[in-house]
């Protein structure tokens, strides 16, 4: 099942959207450029500052972590230079987390799992809300089945029995810009699963033309990414047609 | 930082200009609520309160820890109020903030201190283990009415969660997963919710519900907390011009009429998605209480 | 702490002997603290503050302070004396408590003093807490009010406040329920109670705070037997700024 996407849902910040999947619901919202405070002024480029909330509790290293690791992969596509001497705030709302905060998956797995869906909202939010970016950028979350299969975008039950997860974001340009994995698995497996998300990945934003899987049924290559922002393009040039 | 924008000498003149020919800006009547949803989450315990465009998300999670020395038979409540730049940019993540203070402050006094969850059913073995029922408030969207959102919201998580089951035999403590026994609704003494007025003309208009920009505008704002059976559980008038003792009195009346409101709306919802997950009847054959 | 106020009923004694209308024992000084711009010292029975006033002074510069270019800035800080209180405990500075109590003043405050007439600047009032004993709250706002006045910074009223209580919380016990006047700490532990505080004369509220459960058909006594008290302290208040300024004529003091 492709993810479920709000855009704007709501009305305070600049950009915002929530995005659903199997495991989990992000809500996103994106702020700037705004003003920085001169404690966090760079002189050359835009602050990126990224906030994730749990869905319960007060964060604490957990969401440090997700922060420091989005904070590198939203950098690489955030056009940060365009904006010096200002701020991008991006704050992160999760809403549902696999078994309530990764506690029945075992240590490290569920920060892993909600990756790819705190990436796929922020970027959702950062278009949404008219921040320059380089290019398109989403991620997946591969899962490696105890029998060596790869299950991509896994649920729940596929997550219990995995030897190994990854998440991994890929930029338009095919470039890898995120890859988190835990668990145990070898170089030969980290390709596949590589090659597997990239695919995906790329799925995701692909124009219908060029996309061949499409013409296959696959509906995991579905470029739900695409779907949603040119509906929402369309949306906002309605008036233009009107007229 | 950047700060919350302040209204236009125009927007404000306009406002008021408007509230003294009796119409406020989105016409609304002055003791007139904005369309007000509730839903509920997929997990127990979540509950999402709009008010127009305000919106508040609160999450209930319970877990089980060790008692506190001094409070042997009583479990722990907390309620946790962090606001985040989702509702407004001018929000900081980790300092403190006056609105911060005061929501938590009034949503500590209205439901703990009133004792609307009943603490001592959350005891499992006195003075050793209890459960920790603690509230997240997640503010997502803030146009006004931020306490009156935010209770409402609480109280209808609170209502709506379930603390998994659990079992004493003697020393030993089971936990049940809520796949193995069907979760247990929290005991609740009673329901109250807050109710925002905000003045201005000194004291001659009172409105329900303010806006963001109505906020920004008033004079000054009574917040009155009571339930159903007009328990007063909170009076809060910390600032602005002085008012008429009558007037507040009146407010009271006022209040009583939209608790009241409050209370059969979260009461429908709460039933409408019980029925909602009681597909084919099941809930019945799963209750503790049938023969087994 | 469950105590026993239940013998009230038997004589409208209650347990320091007063009546229900009965206000403690109220006295208060001003000018105790040369160094500061205004300051004053407040008994009210057991609970006792000294209040200093520091200002309208230039703004501390940072950000904090560019939202009100045009009035001045009330600042309160409230300091709890670790002998204060009947169990030598440390508050943490980041107590919400402590922080709703200091916003409550300074927003009772900004209503009656002239703020805009000192555009750019702070002003700051310090409580310093000696002895708690009930009414915290309305004695805190009493004595910046004296140290205001002594400050000398314009104000269109007095601010005065206290506490009432009710013996009868709940709606059928109507012909037990009295209101009670200023409380002491015990009686504040054990009954529901409001703080009220007035200015500009009759039937004005000021700030109105009420914490612990009751039904709101006590609330009209209360508020009634809240505003008598208030103008009762205003008229205390009154006496003390006269006499002061009575002496500061007579150039007795500085």
């Amino acid at each position: 099942m492709p993810p479920q996407i709000t855009t704007s849902p709501l009305s305070r910040p600049d950009g915002s959207a929530t995005y659903t999947d199997a495991l989990s619901t992000v809500l996103a919202a994106v702020n700037g450029p705004l003003e920085v405070s001169r404690r966090d002024e760079l002189p050359s480029e835009a602050t990126l500052e990224i906030h994730v909330r749990p869905a319960a509790g007060v964060g604490g290293p957990r969401e440090r972590w997700l922060e420091a690791v989005l904070h590198a992969v939203l950098r690489s596509v955030v056009l940060v230079h365009l904006h010096p001497r200002a701020l991008v705030q991006v704050s992160l709302q999760v809403v549902r987390e696999p078994a309530g905060g990764g506690v029945g998956l075992g240590k490290g797995r569920g920060e892993v799992a909600v990756l790819p869906a705190l990436v796929n909202a922020a970027v959702l939010a950062l278009v949404g809300g008219g921040v320059g970016l380089e290019g398109m950028l989403s991620a997946v979350l591969v899962a490696v089945g105890g029998k060596g299969e790869l299950v991509v975008a896994p649920g729940v039950e596929v997550l219990e029995g995995c030897e190994s997860l990854h998440a991994v974001a890929c930029a338009a340009g095919g470039g890898l810009v995120m890859d988190e994995s835990t668990g145990r698995f070898d170089l030969g497996v980290w390709g596949e699963v590589v090659e597997r998300a990239r695919e995906a990945c790329l799925a995701a934003f692909a124009s219908k033309g060029e996309d061949e899987a499409m013409a296959n049924g696959d509906v995991e290559a579905e470029p739900w990414m695409r779907q949603v922002l040119e509906e929402k393009v369309r949306d906002a040039n309605a008036w233009r047609e009107s007229t | 930082m950047p700060r919350e924008a302040e209204p236009s000498n125009n927007a404000k003149a306009f406002l008021l200009q408007a509230l003294r020919e009796n119409v406020r800006l989105d016409g609304r009547a002055f003791d007139e609520f904005r369309q007000i949803d509730l839903s509920f989450g997929d997990e127990y315990g979540v509950a999402t309160a709009r008010l127009g465009k305000t919106k508040v998300m609160v999450r209930v999670s319970s877990e089980v820890v060790k008692a506190s020395a001094d409070r042997k038979f009583d479990g722990v409540f907390t309620i946790s109020t962090e606001l985040s730049p989702i509702a407004s940019p001018a929000f900081e993540v980790g300092r403190q903030d006056q609105a911060e203070v005061l929501l938590s402050r009034i949503l500590e006094k209205t439901i703990r201190r009133s004792g609307a969850l009943d603490t001592e059913s959350l005891c499992i073995i006195a003075g050793q283990k209890c459960f920790h029922v603690r509230a997240d408030v997640h503010v997502l969207d803030h146009d006004g009415s931020l306490v009156d959102a935010s209770c409402l919201a609480l109280v209808a998580a609170l209502m709506h969660y379930r603390r998994p089951d659990f079992e004493v035999r003697g020393e030993e403590v089971q936990i049940f997963d809520p796949r193995e026994r069907e979760p247990i609704k929290l005991s609740m003494q009673h329901q109250p919710f807050c109710v925002t007025f905000g003045y201005y003309e000194d004291g001659s208009v009172m409105l329900l519900d303010s806006t963001l920009l109505e906020e920004q505008c008033r004079e000054g704002e009574v917040m009155i907390s009571m339930n159903r059976f007009g328990e007063i559980c909170q009076i809060a008038k910390y600032s602005g011009e002085p008012v008429d003792a009558m007037s507040v009195l009146n407010c009271m009346n006022v209040a009583l009429e939209k608790v009241k409101v409050f209370d059969k709306l979260v009461k429908a919802k709460l039933e409408e998605d019980e029925k909602r997950r009681d597909v084919g009847g099941l809930m019945a054959e799963l209750s503790a209480e049938n023969a087994r | 702490m469950p105590l026993d106020t239940s013998t009230y009923i038997l004589a409208h004694l209650r347990l320091d002997g007063r009546r229900w209308n009965e206000l403690r024992r109220l006295q208060a000084q001003m000018s105790t603290q040369a160094a500061a711009d205004g300051s004053s010292y407040f008994e009210m029975g057991n609970t006792k503050i000294i209040c200093t006033v520091a200002g309208p002074q230039e703004q501390k510069s940072g950000g904090g302070g560019r939202s009100q270019q045009d009035k001045a800035k009330i600042e309160v800080e409230v300091n709890f004396a670790g002998f204060s209180g009947m169990d030598r405990k440390k508050r943490a500075r980041s107590d919400k408590r402590t922080s709703e109590m200091q916003h409550t003043i300074a927003s009772a405050f900004e209503s009656t003093l002239l703020t805009h007439l000192f555009p750019h600047s702070t002003i700051t009032l310090n409580l310093h807490i000696l002895s708690q004993d009930g009414s915290l709250l309305a004695a805190c706002l009493n004595a910046a009010t004296l140290a205001l006045v002594d400050a000398g910074i314009p104000m269109t009223d007095y601010i005065s406040a206290t506490t009432v209580a009710t013996t009868a919380s709940y709606a059928d016990k109507e012909e037990e329920a009295d209101p009670l006047l200023d409380l002491n700490g015990l009686e504040e532990q054990e009954l529901p109670f409001l703080t009220i505080a007035s200015s500009g004369g009759e039937d004005r509220v000021c700030s109105l705070v009420l914490e612990t459960k009751v039904h709101m058909a006590r609330l009209e006594p209360m508020i009634s037997v809240g505003l008598d008290g208030c103008s009762q302290i205003r008229g205390i208040l009154d006496g003390v700024i006269r006499a002061h300024g009575r002496k500061v004529l007579e150039g007795k003091v500085g």
